[in-house]
């Protein structure tokens, strides 16, 4: 039987300089990805019609992309966007109009081919551009809130901030692993508001482990090193538990099984985010508490 | 007692969970709402059971073809309701204030039952009964009570199915005025903005005006309030409109949803003034008619003389109307019957006599196009359905007679108001019974607005499938906390413990009526994710190395636990308040479940699994 041990590290062996180095690259290739995104698309990530706006519509008895494309093609005047096919055979297709006459036609020329429209979503663009403003606002609100309260229950600056950078970095290494994706071309993962949602849940979820980490070092008694296996016993059967969750969820709920919306759009980007976590935590935030430890309270 | 007394988390958490069974199971619950499923008889299936149900048929109208017997009769079809049915204590069945909607069709009541009853467009069953068709195709809407099987649970859009419409509604308003001559004020606007009066709503108690057109830009606004002295600027016009039209606006649209049968249908408000509309089992183009059709009715008498110009006079509007009877047949036509009230009798005899419609040329002589008219001029009667004319008709010469010795107002006050088809009748009548719309929902192409739809078998389709995936992400879980620990006296009171809180949730959703909608149950997942990471917490805490030698060394164990699930919490709150209050999409049912989820599992369950671990580790005397 599988046993599921959490390894003891030998932290000894590695300065605080080599602990910090890899995150803190991550973290920087993630902001650049996101700048060059930015740079190249406008938006800080790829945006599904959530935010832009558009109608999806998802089919059955469709027999082929081809069948779609010639029933949607010519006289509806609405561009495909895209066109997916599920694991149960439905497909579901995007248009990028809101209009409603558009709309009326779609659903007309649904009908013309046979198609059955199982569920059908239209989101304006100002709708859109309301929920990006208001997702952005979101998580600035809830990170600067989490910020003030980890400052308050540590009430000391590094290991505060330790953590602060660590959650920061849990957001936006996901975002920079979808923007590498997208931006390498090999499959465009585009931002939901299951993605804000997970990316929310993910400042909650992420601060755990450090929390847990901080507390153990500089609130018991017993060596560093002891008191790091400790709450690394916990923190990471916790995060390692959560993962192997959000994966079950994910792949689940994913398009190729039981189809479900909102669900794959959460797990997967708690999935990186968690995963981020592990190295932020015990790495990033490790050597800065260490460092405050043994240096940073010395002076 | 003393047993008690120690464990008291553990009875709080049994006693909690036996009220979440309450809740869920419990004959209170939230109240079982009722669900509506659309159901086609015909040629192969053509029978459907009902009991304690009410059934809709759609599309065309049926009168009752006599009053004293209940039989409905209709061409092409013949909807049978068997026996069958309980409680029979009278002869009839009952239809009182009712048109029944059939697509071509029999309603035939058995004999000797009360337990149908029809009203208002729809037959309600409260014992068990069968319908069948005969030769033909009829599509029903049956709502019935909540099958939601075993639990008080009720679902969402997502997982029930039909349509939700979110967006916000026409309009421009601007506060704190002090406004002299309200109805003045009120008809110069709407001449400066070229605009229809019903557009502009003066309130000078709450010192606001607002306008209903959205052709009218906020700076055309504030110029025309300029004109009328106002010291506005274009900065000083708020998009929207007041709360007071906006509760007018959601109570209008939940009555009009309710009178056309579409049951279950909800009408709130969100943020940022938005309206939502969720109405199970139907279509998206059904409710987008229903949120952006005003529903105004007016009768306009046009006077167009020998020249040809027309002047038109609104003689009649939906404020002068007392009530509606059921919608009939007139021959070719369908018409409305209308009870005028005694001042809209009164001002619509005066106007017709004014305007010279009651005499001379007035009576019998309506020609809108042209010159064919034996006699000079045309003088018609315009039935208008939201700016529409529906039908126009002359007024007919005994009519005229009792106008203008003005003996009609004092008479029964009825009117007919005639329509070609009967929707557009059952429109009319709609749309007096429950008041036309101040303004309507905004769907054009600028406005914030979403629509989904659901179809309801696919809906039912995610519910068994979310439940499924909730269940996987929970087995999961339990595999990695049994490779964990290897200890099932560790393991399995933690995944009970986990399993509770989602149960609980569960109680919580059936006791305040939550709609379940795909991110209610996102959040249920999440749960289970940080419900398990504190029982971790705890379970390491508690049963580290070294003994727990007494109940002294456990509460401390306890209480650095409980600080670093505590600070955990309330990180995970802070970060899922904002979407509590911004308006994201749907992710506020998400947020909810999770701060809930948070706060019973911090104040309830986390502490009782404390206490089972302390049972676990501490031998009696040792506590």
């Amino acid at each position: 039987m599988v046993e599921f041990e959490v390894p003891e590290i030998d932290y000894d062996r590695y300065s605080n300089r080599q602990l910090a180095t890899p995150p803190l690259i991550v973290l920087g290739v993630s902001l650049l990805l996101i700048s060059v995104y930015y740079f190249l698309n406008g938006t800080p990530a790829p945006l599904g019609f959530d935010f832009t706006g558009g109608t999806e519509i998802r089919l059955a008895d469709a027999s082929s992309r081809g069948a779609i494309r010639n029933a949607f093609g010519q006289g509806v005047g609405a561009e495909i966007e895209s066109i997916r096919q599920t694991g149960s055979g439905d497909y579901i297709v995007t248009f990028l109009t809101q209009n409603t006459g558009e709309l009326q036609a779609i659903r007309d020329a649904a009908g013309a081919a046979g198609f059955d429209i199982q569920a059908e979503t239209t989101r304006s663009p100002a709708f859109g551009s309301t929920n990006t403003q208001n997702a952005l606002f979101g998580l600035v609100i809830a990170f600067v809130g989490m910020s003030a309260l980890i400052f308050v229950l540590f009430r000391s600056f590094v290991p505060s901030i330790a953590v602060v950078i660590s959650a920061f970095s849990d957001i936006m290494i996901p975002i920079g692993i979808v923007n590498f994706l997208a931006l390498t071309g090999l499959i465009e993962i585009k931002m939901t508001l299951g993605t804000v949602a997970a990316l929310l849940m993910l400042i909650g979820y992420s601060v755990d482990s450090d929390i847990l980490l901080n507390n153990h070092i500089l609130r018991r008694r017993g060596s560093f090193y002891e008191s790091t296996y400790r709450a690394m016993r916990t923190g990471v059967t916790m995060t390692v538990t959560s993962i192997v969750a959000m994966i079950t969820m994910t792949v689940v709920s994913s398009e190729w099984i039981f189809a479900i919306d909102l669900l794959p759009d959460i797990g997967l980007i708690l999935v990186l985010g968690l995963t981020a976590d592990l190295m932020n935590t015990y790495m990033l935030n490790l050597s800065l508490l260490r460092w405050y430890k043994f240096e940073g309270v010395a002076r | 007692m003393g047993v008690v007394r120690d464990n008291w988390r553990i009875a709080a958490l049994v006693v909690i969970v036996l009220a979440s069974t309450f809740a869920l199971f419990g004959p209170i619950g939230g109240g079982a709402g009722t669900q509506t499923e659309l159901v086609t008889l015909s040629d192969d299936e053509n029978t459907v059971t009902v009991s304690q149900s009410t059934f809709f048929l759609e599309n065309s109208t049926v009168e009752l073809t006599n009053d004293s017997t209940n039989e409905i009769v209709a061409t092409d079809a013949t909807i049978d309701i068997d026996g069958n049915v309980s409680n029979v204590t009278d002869t009839s069945a009952v239809v009182a204030n009712g048109t029944i909607d059939v697509t071509g069709g029999t309603v035939r009541s058995p004999a000797n039952t009360s337990a149908i009853n029809a009203t208002n467009g729809s037959i309600a069953v409260s014992g068990e009964a069968t319908l069948r068709t005969v030769n033909s195709s009829v599509e029903l809407s049956v709502e019935r009570q909540q099958d939601s099987g075993l639990t008080n649970l009720q679902y969402g859009l997502d997982l029930s199915g039909g349509t939700r419409i979110r967006a916000p509604i026409v309009g421009l308003h601007v506060t704190d005025l002090s406004i002299g001559d309200q109805s003045q004020l009120a008809s110069n606007l709407a001449a400066d903005l070229d605009t229809d009066g019903i557009n502009v709503q003066v309130r000078d108690g709450a010192g606001t005006v607002e306008v209903y057109d959205g052709g009218i830009t906020r700076s055309e606004f504030a110029s025309a309030l300029q004109s009328a002295g106002f010291d506005i600027q274009t900065s000083d016009v708020q998009t929207g409109v007041t709360s007071r039209t906006r509760d007018n606006v959601v109570n209008t649209l939940q009555g009009r949803i309710d009178q056309t049968g579409l049951s279950g249908g909800s009408v709130t408000t969100a943020g940022d003034g938005l309206v939502v509309v969720e109405v199970p089992n139907t279509r998206p183009e059904q409710v987008r008619e229903i949120v952006t059709d005003r529903g105004v009715v007016r009768v306009i008498a046009e006077v167009r003389g020998p020249d040809g110009n027309a002047t038109n006079t609104t003689v009649i509007t939906g404020d002068d109307i007392a009530g509606t009877d059921p919608i009939g047949k007139d021959g070719r036509l369908w018409r409305t019957p209308v009870t005028l009230t005694e001042s809209g009798a009164e001002k619509f005899q005066s106007r017709m006599n004014e305007i010279g419609f009651t005499t001379g040329n007035g009576p019998k002589n309506c020609d809108r196009d042209g010159p064919d008219s034996p006699l000079p001029g045309s003088y018609c009667l315009l039935t208008t359905l939201n700016g529409e004319v529906v039908y126009s008709n002359s007024l007919a010469r005994s009519f005229a007679t009792s106008l203008n010795d003005g003996t009609w107002a004092d008479g029964s006050r009825k009117f007919y108001m005639s329509t070609q088809t009967s929707e557009q009748a059952q429109d009319i009548k709609l749309s007096l019974d429950v008041g036309s719309l101040p303004t309507t929902l905004n769907l054009s192409q600028g406005a914030q607005y979403d629509l989904s739809y659901v179809q309801p078998s696919y809906a039912q389709d995610f519910k068994g499938l979310s439940l499924l995936t909730g269940l996987l992400a929970w087995l999961a879980v339990a595999g990695m906390i049994f490779l964990r620990y290897r200890e099932i006296r560790v393991a399995l009171p933690m995944l009970f413990t986990a399993i509770a809180e989602v149960y609980i949730l569960l109680g919580f959703a059936a006791i305040s009526g939550l709609a379940l909608d795909l991110s209610h149950i996102a959040g249920l997942i999440a749960v289970i994710g940080t419900g398990v990471d504190d029982l971790v917490i705890m379970a390491d805490e508690i049963l580290q190395e070294g003994d727990v030698a007494t109940g002294r060394v456990f509460q401390s164990r306890f209480r650095k636990a409980f600080w670093v699930i505590g600070a955990a919490a309330a990180t995970t709150i802070i970060a899922m308040s904002p979407l509590t209050i911004l308006s994201v999409g749907d992710l506020f049912g998400f947020a909810v479940i999770t701060i809930v989820g948070v706060l019973v599992g911090v104040l309830i369950t986390r502490p009782a699994y404390g206490d089972i671990l302390r049972n676990l580790v501490l031998s009696e005397d040792q506590r």
